[in-house]
């Protein structure tokens, strides 16, 4: 087995970002799409922290930070969001959503 | 002066639109009518006031640039307004019987509640029409072109206040789109290939591309496209019928006399474009022939009296752009101007019969409305005269010299030609005996309701009439020894047409043409006015019996011949290809798309699942094709 | 960099102003924060300076767009004190929303750096799902706010991952350095950033709301207070367009060849589904929400023909789809605040119940269809002008057919308005609905008057 290379990581974090796509297709949970959505990003993290690595470049980790920052604030509103979505339906079922349509 | 003149023609309407648009309701029913009718004929008097001043010592044309629109490198668009002796022409036509129509419709829209709203409406298609005509340039050309559009498709939906927007209503609209947007894609292939819009640029430098240039082709069929939607030719016609449900006098002013003629003014001011592909030209021949006699079929079955006048339109079109495609550009012209006389009379005509009958359209329900309307019978009869070319009635001396021109060019096509003036002088004379001879066929109530129109209304009527008998002195025949006034008027523009026919020739021709239109207002006579059949007789015909009564034997013969499968291949094409062939070709796009968009709207299903499965889908595509490429 | 600032400083001090008495104040205190900042952006035209050590740049192109999206912000802000408008919505917070998410609208237009980029689609969009359930207790305001969030999430991930791959092979997010990559190894262009590249494309189309990425639109549209659809679909659509561009043209031109047939393909998509689908709508705001798509197609024209000219053309269209848009939106607000729904007939005889209502919104929807001689039609003239002289005829042909399509579905407000009975009695627009409508307008006619000095300037 050879040694690690750049290509491993990108393929492992290829394979993290499909997780969280097939999850996000595949749940009905609002608070597991979520989730899904979260595993995506951290796909993306991986990845930059590991090219930056690799390059020897700071930018992509910082990048990452970014990432982190806003994930954090886009998930506190998705959460406000499913909460407010909770209260008045007592449901956290996409599959109850579906009254906008046509 | 005269660039105030110029300015004015337009102007002055579009001043009327505004008042009356604005003021309609405090200014009451007949002033509004006043208004409008008033501005108009001030139009009119301009025009007549510019070509004293002007024309009269021969000068060609008068150009005036009101502002630069649209200016780029490679590329400028001044605003201007073109005045020469065909746009001069063609605002003659426009505010001349646009004024009668204008007059006519105060009586004819006298009791609607709209009126002033119909006024404004009216003043602006003229105004719009105007800018059409007057453009220096295609670009304020298309302006004018979009503009008659739309107020025609306002004008139309007129009535149609409490009815739904039908898919009818989606596909005369797109239908006739798609015209525009081939003339859209004519203008951009220009502004590529010259550089410019304006008509003098334009023709200018086409010259050094030499006949049948590939781009020269290609811009002037596209062109045509546009020509052919706004004039109702195969395959684009469909919607003009349909046009048929506004108010009569905008079916007398733009679905006759005005709007439906800007494809053929097109394609005579662009005659330096088109002379120079000579594809185009066989191609608008063709087409236009073939729209001649197949519109001409159709009109013979219609029952419905605005149909008939309808399908008239599209075929005498069609004669237009035979001539066209001869490259006879005054003779098309003469056609246009004669033409706006006798069938903006024949509609005006058929408003008038159908306000005497409350609405009544069906020529079942007429006849005998000689006695009761003594003043429509006598300009109805010129008018149809006219469009039979019986002399010296207008239309003989137009259609004469469209037949000599095709004559002389291809005398087979002269022959088909001619069959299709027998059809027209034939579904005219049908249509005019069926409704003012032979015994009334409407009920009680309507009989006892009919009357005369109003003054307002038979005085347009009469100017009209007096129109379509003399219009055609303004073109005599060489043979005859007259000046030929129009083709010498339009000379600067069009060129001089030279005949190659001897004398001999011609008289044989003229009385060929007379003949057919005799022998077809013969037949008719004898049908409808001896004996007085009416159309709904024509599907019950036990015809063993009709044999055996040998009076008629010539008769019967001709009718089994000739008129029955003629009948029933009119019919046929109407209801089989008109209604559902070649309707449903042309609206493909049209009539299908509502049902696209229906589908379209209940994929979206209202459940996120599914939109993020599209999303990763369409995703999933791009990469797949991607890795194919 | 100043306007960043001005934009979010004004913002927090919306924000607090909502904490003491100053509740009256907040709007005045917005327009006049966002009328500085416009003054401001004018001011520092032709600078070109970069900012934030080159993350952002203030060229042309950034100045002439952030002007647009700063007019349409306030216009939408000045709409917010119309006093007509139902009281169940949260007026400081959503003005201080609406001022956060324009800074993010600002930063796509401007940005020169793939960080600022993501940091700008983040900024807009994050106010909006907020903004999209500001009626709490509505379950339509519910549900468009959850959709909008979930699939605006998962196209922000489709777009990070384009960025890291795009990072991975050339090494840089500078959109400078990424285009001279490119054009360093055009013979080289690895799966890494080819598929890069088309995830980036991905994650903007779904942004315009183009086809097959577009579904969220109607939905969220029309659960979305109507104040918060008129911003989506001017404000957000406008930034939307402007980085898609800004990013194409910028750092990948000389891939050209990866990814115009992409757009070709998604653009004739997207006029297909936008006009056929409006083609089918009885709901105003639905059809409005589908007109927004398919102008979302033609403005994907313009970024086919990237070249002298063609931003320009963008920015033509962008100004004149989105100017009508926003008086559509004041309509249908009007008419709902005078008791009518968001249906067609609610628009029946609006040009007896107020004329200056239905005048401008005949000329809106005029402009939309591409009537000469208003804004529209020239958005539409030289789009298409600059896509057929790149060879896309055959698209050109089919986005005139389809814009043949539009026809029909505009006339039938126009119809509404003109030919119907009048759904109710004569009603009053408040003063800010009628400056609102009276500026929107003179934009859409006057427009025609600048083509020639926006071609110039860009």
């Amino acid at each position: 087995m050879g040694p690690i290379t750049l290509d491993h990581y990108v393929f492992l974090s290829a394979a993290l970002f499909c997780l969280g796509v097939a999850g996000v297709l595949i749940r009905r949970n609002i608070l597991v799409m979520f989730m899904s959505l979260e595993i995506m990003l951290n796909a993306v993290n991986l990845l930059l922290g590991s090219i930056a690595a690799f390059r020897g470049d700071a930018a992509g980790q910082v990048f990452v930070f970014f990432i982190m920052l806003v994930a954090a604030a886009e998930i506190a509103v998705g959460l406000a969001v499913m909460v407010m979505v909770y209260r008045n339906t007592g449901s956290i079922d996409l599959k109850d959503l579906s009254n906008l349509k046509w | 002066m005269k660039n105030l003149l110029v300015v004015l023609i337009p102007l002055l309407p579009l001043l009327g639109f505004a008042v009356s648009g604005l003021f309609g309701k405090r200014l009451g029913k007949s002033a509004t009518g006043l208004l409008a009718s008033g501005m108009v004929l001030l139009s009119f008097l301009c025009a007549a006031a510019l070509a004293m001043l002007h024309f009269r010592t021969g000068d060609s044309a008068i150009v005036v640039n009101l502002f630069s629109w649209i200016r780029m490198p490679g590329l400028s668009i001044p605003m201007g307004l073109l005045v020469d002796p065909l746009s001069l022409m063609m605002v003659f036509v426009v505010t001349g019987i646009g004024f009668l129509i204008h007059v006519y419709s105060i009586g004819y829209m006298h009791d609607d509640d709209g009126v002033a709203r119909f006024f404004s409406y009216l003043n602006l298609f003229t105004f719009f029409m105007l800018v059409l005509v007057l453009a220096d340039n295609f670009a304020v050309l298309f302006i004018g072109w979009e503009g008659v559009g739309l107020c025609s498709y306002l004008l139309i939906g007129f009535w149609f206040k409490n009815h739904a927007f039908n898919g009818a209503a989606v596909k005369a609209f797109v239908v006739n789109r798609i015209g525009d947007a081939g003339f859209l894609l004519g203008l951009f292939l220009m502004a590529m290939t010259f550089g410019s819009l304006s008509f003098a640029e334009v023709f200018s430098r086409a010259a050094s591309f030499g006949s049948g240039a590939p781009a020269i082709t290609l811009i002037t069929l596209f062109l045509f496209i546009g020509a052919s939607g706004k004039s109702a030719q195969i395959p684009l016609y469909t919607w003009l019928p349909d046009a048929m449900a506004g108010p009569t006098p905008v079916s007398a002013l733009i679905h006759a006399a005005t709007m439906v003629t800007a494809g053929v003014y097109l394609v005579i001011r662009s005659n330096a474009l088109y002379a120079l592909a000579p594809l185009t030209m066989a191609i608008i021949a063709a087409v236009g022939l073939a729209t001649a006699i197949w519109a001409g079929l159709i009109a013979l079955s219609q029952r419905d009296i605005k149909k008939v006048l309808a399908y008239s339109t599209v075929s005498q079109l069609g004669f237009m752009f035979l001539a066209l495609g001869m490259g006879a550009w005054s003779t098309g012209f003469f056609h246009v101007f004669t033409h706006a006389f006798f069938k903006a009379l024949l509609f005006l005509g058929a408003g008038s019969v159908i306000h005497a009958l409350s609405g009544e359209q069906d020529i079942r329900r007429m006849g005998g409305l000689r006695k009761a309307l003594p003043v429509t019978y006598a300009t109805m009869l010129a008018g149809t005269l006219a469009i039979a070319g019986i002399p010296p009635f207008a239309g003989f001396f137009s259609k004469d010299e469209i037949f000599a021109k095709v004559f002389e060019h291809a005398p087979a096509l002269w022959a088909i030609a001619l069959a299709g003036a027998f059809v027209t002088s034939f579904y005219m004379f049908r249509l005019f005996f069926l409704v003012f001879h032979g015994e009334f066929r409407g009920d009680a109530t309507a009989k006892h309701h009919l009357h005369e129109s109003p003054k307002v209304m038979t005085a347009p009527l009469v100017v009209l009439a007096l129109g379509a008998l003399g219009a055609g002195f303004a073109g005599l025949p060489e043979i005859f020894g007259a000046p030929h006034w129009i083709s010498d008027f339009l000379a600067p523009v069009t060129g001089r047409g030279e005949s190659h026919l001897s004398h001999a020739t011609e008289w044989m021709l003229m009385g060929a043409s007379v003949a057919t239109g005799l022998l077809a207002l013969l037949f008719a006579w004898v049908r409808y006015g001896v004996k007085g059949r009416v159309p709904a007789e024509d599907a019950s015909v036990t015809g063993v019996a009709r044999w055996s009564l040998g009076k008629f034997f010539i008769d019967e013969l001709y009718d089994r011949a000739i008129v029955k499968p003629l009948f029933r291949f009119s019919a046929w094409i109407h209801d089989v290809l008109d209604r559902r062939g070649l309707d449903g070709a042309v609206g493909a796009i049209a009539g299908i798309s509502p049902w696209l968009g229906q589908q379209v709207r209940l994929l979206q299903t209202g459940n996120t699942a599914f939109y993020l499965f599209a999303m990763a889908l369409g995703v999933f595509l791009i990469l797949f094709v991607a890795t194919l490429r | 960099m100043s306007l960043y600032l001005i934009l979010s400083i004004l913002g927090a001090l919306v924000l607090l102003s909502s904490l003491g008495r100053g509740k009256r104040l907040v709007v005045p205190l917005a327009i006049a924060g966002l009328l500085g900042a416009l003054a401001v952006t004018g001011m520092g035209l032709g600078l070109d300076h970069p900012l934030l050590k080159g993350m952002a740049e203030f060229d042309r192109y950034a100045v002439l767009f952030s002007c647009l999206l700063l007019v349409l912000g306030t216009l939408v802000v000045l709409l917010l004190t119309n006093p007509n408008e139902r009281s169940d919505i949260p007026r400081v917070e959503m003005a201080a929303l609406l001022l956060f998410s324009l800074t993010g609208g600002i930063m796509m237009a401007s940005f020169a750096h793939l960080v600022m980029l993501f940091l700008g689609v983040e900024i807009l969009s994050i106010p909006l799902y907020i903004l999209a359930g500001a009626r709490k207790r509505e379950r339509a305001g519910n549900e468009a706010a959850l959709k909008y969030f979930i699939t605006g999430s998962f196209a922000t991930g489709f777009l990070l991952f384009g960025i890291a791959l795009i990072y991975g092979a050339t090494g840089s997010f500078s959109t400078r350095a990424i285009a001279a990559w490119a054009e360093a190894n055009p013979a080289v262009f690895t799966p890494m950033f080819h598929l890069g590249l088309l995830l980036m494309l991905v994650g903007l189309a779904f942004k315009i709301s183009a086809a097959p990425f577009h579904f969220w639109a109607p939905d969220v549209y029309e659960g979305s207070p109507s104040i918060v659809t008129s911003f989506m679909s001017t404000v957000v659509k406008v930034a939307a367009i402007a980085a898609f561009y800004r990013l194409f043209s910028e750092a990948f031109p000389a891939a050209a060849d990866a990814w115009s047939w992409v757009i070709a393909a998604v653009a004739a998509l997207t006029l297909a589904v936008g006009n056929l689908g409006a083609l089918a709508q009885r709901s105003f705001k639905r059809l409005m929400a589908y007109s927004g798509i398919s102008h979302a197609g033609f403005l994907l024209l313009a970024l086919l023909s990237v070249g002298p000219g063609s931003a320009g053309a963008l920015w033509i269209y962008a100004a004149a789809y989105s100017f009508a848009t926003l008086i559509a939106f004041v309509s249908l607000l009007a008419v709902e605040a005078a008791g009518g729904g968001e249906s067609l007939e609610a628009l029946s005889g609006l040009g007896r119940r107020n004329p200056f209502l239905g005048v401008c919104l005949t000329i809106s929807m005029l402009s939309l269809i591409g009537v000469p001689p208003l804004a529209g039609f020239f958005g539409k003239l030289f789009v298409f002008g600059n896509a057929v002289s790149q060879r896309h005829v055959v698209l050109v042909v089919f986005a005139v057919v389809m814009s043949a399509v539009g026809m029909a579905y505009y006339m039938r407000p126009i119809i509404q308005t003109w030919l119907r009975p009048p759904a109710g009695s004569p009603f009053q627009l408040s003063t800010s609905q009628a400056w609102v409508l009276g500026i929107a307008t003179a934009f859409v006619v006057l427009l025609a008057a600048a083509p020639v000095w926006v071609m110039r300037f860009l």
